[in-house]
């Protein structure tokens, strides 16, 4: 039988604010255990929850970019269970009230197909603290310096038909969240993690199967495998008669396989209701629009732009726009005077990009800034530089050794255009290679190549390519 | 009468020990209160808004800022048991 | 013999005065506390500031604003070594103007209950009559103001916690709008419904702190960011022209007809004051008990899930594992009736229940409101006795909670309507003092004010002093 895999995702944004979403404290990473856990945060007798405006408006934002309905009132709520990185025994939350209603995000697949995968709802809450099991031998740790930092969690519909296509709802979403500016989106450090609902069904059934859900889904690579194994596994349940248990697993990347999460002691009862401690939060229509007002391009617009504006392929513009700092690169880069669009976005996809990854950095701290590069692509146009002279140009400003015209200034890189120095080469070339060159004249095309390599050689590369060929096929043609 | 079951379920989602020889008494109790406010259910509130808070206000917003100066010896005094920073809870599998 | 100091004679401008005053009070509680356990940990007062609109004012909290440094129960063994890292915004505030806290005052557990019977600490005695209850929550503070132990106290009332305790007592208790004071600080029992208030002599010395201690607080989302007017202003004002709602519903059977005497005998005398009385009725309003055990239930049984003996409070011994850890630390650390409303509370917003009851008992809760909205369209105030009947003996009520939860039947309505409210003493009914009632409009504490001083300069009830507490500190 070949089934269908469903698959929606819940994905927990660490939002971008100096302090936390009810408190004072910092939202640093990776301080000292509990430093950074202040007496709200500890849940103390007698504190008071205090909303942050920051989380509010980033929280905004990515309703506005995903045109969704920015309730003008939300309601937090408790969620009320015991767990010791839990510090009050609730998580302030939203339910039935969220923040944002709705909205859809837009994903590229494979063949520039566009699917608009539905967004449920997105809300507002507060994240735990962490416990570590392998501090000490026969207890566990509670760190709660984590607890209090605001999350927007992101619901998704139900509207993911594969793995490959929930990896890339994540990594649109991903992008999305990092041009909000709403998120540094740290994997490593879970500002952005996701937990995957997910069921299957007869191809052509059009009711839902049921679903278990998914967590420690901490990479894209995961994603992919976690939700590939428990497809299968649901498949094979199915297939041998049995039935999908609705039930939380957890992906073990190591033996790579979901399993259940241990049966708590008890089925869970939130028992939610409004937080007596905080009011409705009520949004006036001029703090949205000051917002709306604010936004930047979105990854969707600015890639339909790249490719009208700058005549760009469907790859190299969603690849340029994958973050803002890459396509401010390129645009930057343009507004330098890098003439050629195209033959820019092939720099930087090839050159810039493969030197970033061998050196794991970031665009932000390429050592090539984007006038440099406008540079060596303006010497390539005018005829200074070749293609092969350029790269040497790149290697060398990518070390640091000045500016494009310094360094082809000293290491003598100009190419040679200049017709009779050229010609006198090949003349010398043509001298020291006659059998070669009468072979050449009786119509062995091939050995084209090794002409101009030898010139090439004889002028340690400098030689203009074209001009090359064209004078020796010149010359070919009047000695025949 | 609320059940043995639902007394234990309940103590569970509260995380309160009830005693064997108090399940009786207190399921009587807990009986006798929740029968007293079920009087509720005949009243006619129909679908008029709850009242959550007793004034009809918004939410204030604060700015984000840090302020907090985390006295981190203090809190550990009053916790019950910190090590190395960490608070200390017996252990938990998952 | 001299007569108590009034607050605004007790602020001083000379330290070394203030500091005599504190001591004399602070030998009265080492003298009589003992009789009564009002307090649950006396302080020695730091050399007191010399300014500040209240310098020199003796004061004791109630054990449920948290004292940096000083150890704050809420009347639970849960608390019993709490030592808080910060000052309540109350607290904070009344200290800045000059007042000199001399200790912490008992009180019902966590604030559950009506009686004073539920605390750690021991019950604490009625000064009227030893053998009897002083009211709860805020008994300590009711008792240690009576007896003169202190000549004003903090309190906090969720379902008539300031004002019941005051009418057994014989004292002004003043619950004000909720949000007027920041809970900030206050250990939560139902977050919406707490408010913070004044126990004291007289409705002069209740405006003079309650001054003090007002205004909107940034670190508590549901304080009120209006001004605070000036309540000492007030209490000249004056009742005349008033109209008073007298609220038929608190006359019903239940109320003993003595205690409906004396309430009669202080109506007449607002209404030869100069106020208009009328009768006016609250259709909902019998329906406040139940709403309230509901919704202060649900509310605590989410804002106690803090003590699980991790950070801070009482812990188990020898644990086995997690699940151990916490049920243990709680059922030692709580007592009978706060684990009963924790049970409660968690069975009503539970799966399957939150619609029949706790969101219907919200919806209830806005008919009542509006009940009391409809009220003040043709009157100033509301009034009525503040307790059926007077102090009740020590263990009368404990056998049955539904018995004991009723006592507040005429005092739980306003703190589901968030109204300002007050009881001041209106005579005795067989030696024992009894409290009338009287409530006003959101945010509207003048009036009280204003009607209560009046009241109390025609009337000497406020003055009497239980038999073996008459004042000899002169």
């Amino acid at each position: 039988m070949k089934w269908e895999t469903v698959i929606g995702l819940e994905v927990h944004v660490q939002l971008l604010t100096e302090s936390k979403i009810f408190s004072a404290t910092p939202t640093r990473y990776g301080a000292p255990p509990n430093t950074q856990a202040g007496l709200i945060d500890l849940g103390y007798p007698g504190v008071l929850p205090v909303l942050n405006r920051r989380a509010v408006e980033l929280a905004v934002r990515l309703g506005l970019a995903i045109g969704a309905t920015v309730s003008r009132r939300s309601v937090f709520a408790r969620k009320n269970y015991f767990y010791p990185d839990l510090p009050k025994g609730y998580q302030i939350s939203q339910y039935d009230r969220p923040i944002v209603q709705g909205g859809a995000l837009e994903i590229p697949l494979p063949e520039g197909i566009v699917k608009r995968i539905g967004i449920t709802r997105a809300h507002l809450e507060e994240d735990a603290g962490k416990s570590v099991h392998d501090r000490f031998p026969d207890a566990t740790g509670i760190d709660l310096n984590r607890a209090g930092t605001p999350l927007l969690e992101i619901v998704s519909e139900p509207d993911l038909r594969s793995p490959a296509e929930a990896v890339a709802y994540l990594k649109s979403l991903h992008t999305l969240v990092r041009y909000l500016g709403i998120s540094d989106g740290n994997l490593q450090e879970g500002s952005f993690r996701c937990d995957a609902n997910l069921s299957v069904r007869p191809e052509g059934e059009t009711r839902l199967g049921t679903r278990t859900e998914i967590k420690n889904l901490n990479s894209f690579r995961f994603v992919e495998q976690a939700l590939r194994h428990e497809a299968d596994r649901q498949a094979g349940v199915l297939e041998a008669g049995g039935l999908v248990v609705q039930e939380t697993r957890l992906y073990d990347p190591d033996r790579r396989e979901t399993r259940p999460l241990r049966s708590k002691e008890e089925a869970h009862d939130y028992r939610y209701f409004p937080d007596p401690d905080l009011l409705p939060l009520v949004l006036e229509e001029s703090f949205i629009e000051r917002i709306r007002s604010a936004l930047p391009e979105l990854p969707t617009a600015k890639r339909e732009r790249f490719r009208s504006a700058y005549g760009l392929g469907p790859y190299d513009a969603a690849v340029l726009t994958q973050s803002r700092e890459l396509a401010d690169y390129y645009e930057s880069a343009r507004q330098a005077g890098a003439p050629d669009p195209k033959l820019l976005a092939n720099w930087i996809l090839s050159e810039v990009l493969a030197k970033l990854n061998r050196d794991h950095l970031e665009i932000d701290a390429a050592p090539v800034p984007p006038s440099a590069l406008a540079q060596l692509l303006i010497r390539i146009a005018d005829g200074t530089l070749s293609g092969p002279l350029a790269k040497t140009v790149f290697e060398a400003l990518w070390a640091g050794e000045g500016t494009v015209d310094a360094i082809v200034d000293a290491r003598g890189l100009r190419q040679v255009s200049d017709t009779a120095a050229l010609e006198q080469v090949i003349e010398e070339t043509i001298a020291s290679h006659g059998p070669q060159w009468r072979e050449y004249c009786a119509g062995r095309d091939k050995l084209l190549g090794f002409f101009v390599g030898q010139v090439m050689q004889a002028t340690r590369g400098r030689a203009n390519p074209q001009t090359l060929n064209a004078l020796i096929r010149k010359r070919r043609d009047g000695s025949s | 009468m609320l059940s043995a079951a639902e007394v234990k379920r309940l103590s569970m989602l509260a995380r309160l020990e009830v005693r064997p020889e108090d399940g009786d008494r207190l399921a009587r109790e807990l009986d006798r209160i929740l029968g007293f406010v079920r009087q509720l259910e005949a009243a006619p509130a129909g679908e008029i808004e709850p009242l959550v808070h007793p004034l009809d206000l918004a939410q204030p917003l604060r700015d984000d800022e840090v302020r907090e100066q985390v006295d981190c010896e203090t809190i550990e005094r009053g916790a019950p048991d910190v090590a190395e920073g960490y608070y200390r809870v017996p252990r938990v599998i998952e | 013999m001299k007569s108590r100091l009034r607050v605004p004679e007790l602020v001083a401008a000379d330290p070394r005065h203030a500091r005599s005053a504190a001591d004399r009070y602070r030998e009265r509680i080492r003298v009589h506390n003992p009789r009564l356990n009002a307090f649950i940990t006396q302080v020695d007062p730091e050399v007191p500031p010399a300014a500040g609109p209240l310098a020199g004012v003796p004061i004791a909290h109630k054990d449920i604003f948290v004292t940096r440094g000083i150890r704050t129960t809420c009347g639970s063994r849960m608390l019993a070594d709490f030592i808080p890292p910060y000052d309540a915004t109350v607290v904070e505030r009344l200290a800045r103007a000059g007042c000199i806290l001399v200790g912490k005052t008992n009180m019902d557990e966590f604030a559950m209950g009506s009686s004073n019977e539920t605390s750690a600490f021991g019950p604490v005695r009625n000064p009227w009559d030893p053998e009897r209850v002083p009211g709860g929550s805020s008994g300590g503070s009711a008792a240690a103001v009576a007896a003169g132990l202190v000549p004003v106290a903090t309190g906090t009332d969720t379902g008539g916690s300031i004002r019941q305790p005051a009418a057994l007592c014989g004292v002004t208790g003043f619950k004000p709008s909720y949000g007027r004071v920041s809970r900030f600080g206050m250990i939560a029992f139902a977050s919406s419904m707490d408010q913070a208030g004044v126990l004291a002599r007289s409705a002069e010395d209740v405006a003079w702190v309650l001054r003090g201690m007002a205004g909107h607080d940034p670190r508590d989302s549901t304080s009120v960011d209006r001004p605070v007017p000036d309540y000492v202003a007030a209490l000249t004002r004056g009742i005349r022209g008033l109209r008073i709602g007298i609220v038929r519903n608190f006359f019903d059977d239940g109320l003993w007809p003595t205690v409906a005497d004396r309430i009669q005998a202080a109506l007449a005398v607002l209404e030869a004051a100069g106020a208009r009385l009328t009768d006016v009725t609250l259709p909902n309003l019998s329906l406040s008990v139940p709403v309230y055990y509901v919704l202060a239930p649900a509310e605590c049984s989410s804002n106690l899930a803090r003590y699980d003996g991790v950070r801070f409070g009482h812990r188990a011994d020898r644990p086995e594992d997690l699940f151990d850890l916490y049920c243990r630390s709680r059922s030692e650390g709580f007592g009978e009736e706060v684990q009963r409303r924790i049970l409660i509370g968690t069975y009503v917003l539970s799966h399957g229940y939150y619609d029949a009851y706790y969101l219907k008992a919200q919806r209830v809760r806005r008919l009542i409101r509006n009940d009391f909205l409809r009220a003040f369209e043709s009157v100033d105030l509301l009034a009525g006795p503040t307790t059926p009947t007077p102090a009740f003996r020590l263990g009368e009520k404990t056998a049955d909670p539904l018995t004991m939860y009723l006592n507040d039947i005429y005092t739980i309505g306003v703190n589901l309507a968030g109204l300002p409210a007050l009881s001041v003493p209106a005579g005795l009914v067989d030696g024992l003092p009894v409290g009338l009632q009287l409530i006003g409009r959101d945010f509207d504490e003048e009036t009280l004010f204003a009607a209560a001083a009046d009241f109390q300069r025609r009337t000497e009830w406020h003055r009497a002093e239980p038999p073996g507490f008459e004042d000899v500190s002169g």
